[in-house]
């Protein structure tokens, strides 16, 4: 019966199947055994949940200045498990950021960004930058107060910046005020936008890592083995192990920790507290300690400057052989951001 | 001169086919680039001109030496000195939150800019003092802020 509903199918749709099985049994290095090297495959399950958790929530959100806020009101307290899936949605957000940032540190002390896979790394920092966007602009459409000043402030943000800002900031808010205009165009980006971006990108990125292979990398205890295992069946349980811990994870967290609602947006009045989402902590402290135009043009030279890195070292490398300078540039800016983070998680003001 | 001379292109060396091939590339590259163009100017936004740009405040007599009130609608504190009125813009001038008025001192909940009781920055990233915005008097005697137009920090507005 099985065999005879295959065959019917396989007639009409030719698919090799030993060309598949040969395809996705390739080959990887031993190190992709160890979970480190597993990180960027969980954003890429996030996304999913993400995908999934966004569509049911848009059943119900209404991107519209007078209702966004009753809207996702009406999610959390009357629609069955609505409550559950914004939770999910927002840990999965939390937990994509996280793992993109981990992942974004493996390759680059690894230096798996150098020649050939400078695109692949240039595809992950604007990977890294989408799924930035993607946080800032969810968390605007809840329109909660924070969502309106953050909004307000990454708005005039843009307008800081030299040349181009007065149109950009009339592209992204649809006006010269947050109002209507402005919730249609994050909620277009949010779930339009931005994620056929990231799906595009995502194409790429993988696209690019099985070109070039995953860079070879020898642990001391593996020493000249060059050990190997097929991706499939082997690497892609490894993946689904991940996978399956992530999702308990992400229930657990959602009903321990159910995403809440703030106060609902006021135009008029600035809350006294005022803070981001823990991901902008390191912009947000920026901004309070140095000068507006400053902070702008040094936060985009530093995505500039992580974004063409790979080029950047092999320059530096190209005068002076097997330096390691690049590990040390890395840890630098990683522990500068670290430590404007917690500065400003501590902080009062 | 024959006419072989004067014509550049020989006429061998482009084919009819080379030419439609070259010209349809062009045609569809352009007209790809002028729809493009044309779809950047869709999300762009008009400007209402029509959102009024001045508001009332009341005749001078509400103002005694000494007032303050807070138009919160606006965003706006209009004090009275002992040598006239100002208005001030409570929007603060580094990323647009509303700063909060406090005795002799408007603070910033943002990125914690202080202002002094005129405006100026006491500490802080806001690159400007605080706006001051234009009073004048309508021909019935009421007096109006244009918060479209700032006058220099300390014009204050004298009534007779
Ligand atoms: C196709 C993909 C997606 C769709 C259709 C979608 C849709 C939505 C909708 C309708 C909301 C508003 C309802 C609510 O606040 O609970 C929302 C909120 C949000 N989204 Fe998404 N989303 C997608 C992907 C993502 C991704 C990839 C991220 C981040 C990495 C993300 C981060 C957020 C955040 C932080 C919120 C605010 C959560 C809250 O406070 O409730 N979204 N999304
Ligand atoms: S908006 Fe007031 S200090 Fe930044």
């Amino acid at each position: 019966m099985f065999d005879k509903l295959t065959k019917w199918v396989l007639e009409r749709a030719p698919v090799n199947t030993e060309e598949l099985k040969h395809l996705s049994a390739e080959p990887v290095p031993n190190h992709l055994k160890r979970w480190w090297w597993c990180l960027g495959g969980t954003p890429a399950y996030l996304f999913i949940v993400q995908v999934v958790t966004g569509i049911l929530l848009a059943f119900y959100y209404v991107p519209s200045f007078d209702h966004a806020y009753d809207s996702v009101r009406y999610i959390t307290e009357e629609v069955p498990f609505g409550w559950w899936l914004r939770s999910v949605h927002k840990w999965s957000s939390i937990f994509m950021i996280m793992s993109v940032v981990l992942h974004t540190l493996r390759v680059f002390f690894t230096g798996a960004y150098r020649a050939p896979r400078e695109f692949t790394w240039m595809t992950g920092t604007l990977l890294l930058g989408v799924t930035l966007m993607l946080g800032f602009t969810g968390y605007s459409l809840v329109f909660e107060q924070l969502s309106y000043w953050g909004a307000t402030v990454a708005g005039n943000m843009a307008q800081a910046v030299p040349v181009v800002g007065e149109l950009m900031a009339r592209m992204l808010i649809g006006g010269e005020k947050i109002a209507n205009n402005t919730l249609t165009r994050f909620y277009v980006l949010h779930a339009g936008v931005l994620p056929v971006a990231m799906v595009v990108l995502i194409f790429l990125h993988i696209v690019l890592i099985r070109v070039h292979g995953v860079s070879q990398f020898e642990f001391r205890d593996e020493k000249g083995t060059g050990k190997t295992f097929p991706f499939y069946p082997d690497h892609f349980y490894t993946e689904l192990i991940m996978g399956v811990s992530l999702t308990i994870l992400l229930t657990c967290f959602a009903i321990i920790f159910p995403a809440e609602l703030g106060e609902r947006a006021n135009p008029l009045v600035t809350p006294a507290h005022i803070k981001p989402e823990w991901y902008f902590f390191f912009t947000f402290r920026w901004l309070k300690i140095t000068g507006l135009t400053f902070a702008i043009i040094s936060t985009g030279f530093f995505f500039f400057l992580m974004f063409i890195w790979p080029f950047i070292d092999a320059l530096i490398r190209k005068f002076k052989p097997k330096s390691e300078i690049s590990v040390w540039i890395g840890a630098f800016a990683f522990i500068g951001i670290l430590i404007l983070t917690i500065w400003e998680a501590v902080a009062e003001h | 001169m024959s006419e072989e001379e004067h014509c550049k292109i020989k006429p061998e060396e482009v084919t009819r086919r080379d030419f439609l091939k070259t010209a349809t590339m062009w045609t569809a590259a352009s007209s790809l680039g002028l729809a493009l163009l044309g779809s950047l100017k869709f999300p762009k936004p008009a400007l209402f001109p029509d959102i009024p740009k001045t508001f009332k405040i009341g005749k001078a007599s509400d103002f005694p030496v000494g007032t303050e009130k807070v138009f919160k609608e606006k965003s706006v504190v209009v004090q009275s000195h002992r040598d006239g009125l100002c208005a001030i813009s409570l929007i603060c001038t580094h990323l647009g939150c509303i700063v909060k008025a406090e005795r002799k001192k408007f603070d910033c909940p943002c990125h914690g800019t202080k202002f002094d009781d005129e405006g100026r920055v006491v500490y802080g990233p806001a690159p400007k003092p605080l706006e001051w915005l234009k009073i004048s008097q309508l021909p019935d005697g009421k007096l109006e802020v244009n918060i479209a137009k700032s006058v220099p920090l300390g014009t204050k507005f004298l009534f007779s």
